[in-house]
């Protein structure tokens, strides 16, 4: 075996185990970091929409930061919330009934955006996003495939958000 | 001839008899009053052969189901325990003994064949105490509360306690009250609510497919 024979072997060794191995990792506890990401998003916005999105943006934030009364800043007042088969038909409901409990595990969930989808036509925006979310539970990570889908109705004091359907399963597979 | 004299004089009299011990208010309805021995051993009877008339199609599905006996647990401790006990619950109640008949107890339970134990968490029993559950779950969680009865004769406390964490509490795709069982996962529907982005945790449905992830954040 000639010397370049041999260190093309001894690579592809030492890359063979880590590179196996990609892709199985179990998140530990330590390893969910909580915060937002969408950097690896796939998107694909319509022009018309980028506004509703920032509107979108900024409640998602807002919940994450734990922040609720600015999350219902951009809340119609007679918003319909729909999660697995839930029901929330106005603002003032939402934030009596799951607002708090929705920021509570979103400030201590690492979400990541995996793809988002919005348009726009006349005074409606719809936005559709599917994310990964995972959140400690005791000792243990809740992998989640979460998705998402917003209507927003532009009005006079800017976009607002009418509608929200929130759904979410167990991940398949590790994580 | 003579016989069937003396049953039309008996017959009337005894229906007046009756009528006089329930309009008088004489019968004892009290639960702390058990009945006659003999009223007693006509109810039991008529109970039994009632539940079995009614179960005998019942159709007994595969009761060593991992899911149906994680759902069952969870279901047992929250709606069960309070009457009937359990391995790590074994003072009496206050609804175990001011119950009449009294409820069987949990070791009781796992001797009941599959078809009248599911029949009767179903349809629950008359002036017994004993609710029917069937009014607030789908067919699926009774059989897991079937199967988890099955495991009960000789659980130990520890075993007890360990597929009761293991379990989704008191899950059963909806409807779920405060029964006042002894459910672990209690508090938590009583503080806070389950977020939105969490989802029912139901062993009942089916497993979302494996996805090969291509991005990761690490």
């Amino acid at each position: 075996m000639n010397l370049h024979t041999a260190c093309l072997s001894l690579m592809l060794v030492l890359t063979a185990a880590p590179a196996w191995s990609h892709g199985k990792e179990k998140h530990d506890v330590a390893s969910v970091v909580a915060g937002r990401d969408s950097s690896k998003a796939e998107q694909q916005i319509a022009p018309a929409a980028a506004d509703a999105v920032a509107v979108v943006d900024r409640f998602s934030a807002a919940l994450g930061a734990g922040d609720v009364d600015k999350a219902a800043a951009e809340l119609d007042p007679a918003v319909l919330i729909l999660e697995s088969g839930g029901v929330e038909r106005s603002r003032d409901e939402y934030l009596a009934g799951h607002a708090k409990a929705d920021a509570a595990f979103l400030k201590e969930a690492q979400v990541s955006l995996k793809r988002r989808t919005a348009q726009a036509s006349g005074e409606l925006a719809w936005v559709g996003s599917e994310s990964a979310i995972h959140a400690k539970k005791g000792e243990t990570v809740l992998a989640i495939d979460s998705t998402e889908t917003m209507v927003l109705r532009k009005t006079a004091q800017g976009w607002k958000i009418v509608h929200i359907h929130w759904s979410s399963r167990r991940a398949g597979g590790d994580h | 001839m003579k016989l069937l004299k003396t049953l039309f004089v008996l017959a009337p009299l005894a229906v007046v008899a009756a009528s006089a011990l329930v309009v008088t208010g004489a019968y004892d309805v009290a639960a702390d009053t058990p009945h006659w021995p003999a009223t007693y051993c006509v109810i039991e009877f008529a109970r039994t052969r009632s539940v079995a008339a009614r179960a005998a199609d019942v159709v007994v599905p595969d009761l060593d189901d991992p899911a149906l006996l994680r759902s069952g647990a969870g279901n047992y401790a929250a709606m069960c325990v309070s009457c009937h006990l359990s391995p790590a619950d074994q003072e009496e109640t206050e609804l175990s003994l001011g119950l009449y008949p009294r409820p069987p107890r949990w070791d009781a339970l796992g001797a009941v064949e599959p078809r009248i134990a599911f029949w009767t968490i179903k349809h629950g029993i008359k002036a017994s105490g004993m609710p029917a559950w069937g009014r607030s779950m789908d067919d699926r969680y009774l059989w897991g509360m079937v199967a988890f009865l099955r495991q009960l004769p000789g659980m130990s406390a520890e075993r007890y306690r360990a597929a009761i964490a293991a379990s989704p509490g008191h899950s059963h795709g909806g409807g779920e009250t405060d029964v006042g069982g002894g459910d672990p996962h209690a508090p938590q529907a009583t503080s806070a609510p389950r977020s939105s982005f969490e989802p029912v945790d139901d062993p009942m449905s089916a497993p979302a497919p494996a996805q090969e992830h291509d991005d990761h954040h690490h």
